[in-house]
């Protein structure tokens, strides 16, 4: 799933570690939602959103998610 | 502190290689133990295994590793019957297999006879390929989601 998370990050300078440890997964596992190769739970969505200050439709693009239905 | 000991990994890693070697030399070394004793510190080591294997996997991971760890699972099953189905056809195969096991299994081990071992080592085998083909396959997975 398309994302907006590497943009985000680099607004507020917040490194993919961070990230990880805010969130309380591995640095990889970050690295895999970010780059689209893993698509995340609701709640791990839902925390990486809420570290943004953001909604979950505006860091995950749904699109994708929409049309294949 | 006893709690800081017991919660580190590598302490209890060492614990437990160690209480398997005691075991072991155990085995080798006093043969005219009754079985009941020997059974019972299997059964309580297995069970501390288990329980540390359990406890890290829930505690440990996050959700690419579980995935990782359930693709790794459903697979590996795959490659040992895989490999059941190839030791059945392929004939280097059996011959590769007669070579390893065929001088030992035959004749029995000590108390232990022979078909008892034949069991022994096909289940140790199994054990063997599904854990390292979980492994494995956990890793690629992980490795093509980067």
């Amino acid at each position: 799933m398309k994302n907006t998370i590497r943009v985000l990050r680099a607004e507020q300078r917040m490194s993919q570690a961070d990230l990880a440890q805010r969130v309380g997964v591995s640095r990889n596992s970050i690295n895999s939602v970010e780059n689209g190769k893993f698509d995340p739970s609701l709640p791990l969505a839902f925390r990486i959103a809420h570290v943004f200050g953001r909604t979950v439709e505006e860091v995950f693009d749904q699109s994708e998610v929409i049309e294949g239905m | 502190m006893l709690t800081k000991l017991v919660d580190a990994k590598p302490a209890q890693d060492i614990a437990l290689i160690a209480s398997l070697l005691a075991f072991g030399a155990i085995l080798i070394n006093r043969p005219d133990l009754p079985s009941i004793v020997t059974t019972g510190i299997l059964i309580i080591l297995t069970a501390l295994i288990t329980l540390i294997g359990i406890r890290r996997e829930n505690s440990d991971m996050d959700e690419v590793e579980l995935a990782a760890v359930s693709f790794g699972s459903r697979w590996s099953i795959t490659v040992v019957v895989s490999f059941m189905l190839l030791l059945c056809f392929l004939g280097p195969l059996q011959d590769g297999v007669d070579g390893l096991f065929g001088g030992a299994v035959g004749a029995g081990a000590g108390p232990i006879p022979g078909t008892v071992l034949i069991f022994l080592s096909g289940l140790l085998t199994a054990l063997v390929l599904l854990l390292g083909s979980k492994f494995v396959l956990s890793r690629i997975w992980l490795w093509t989601k980067r």
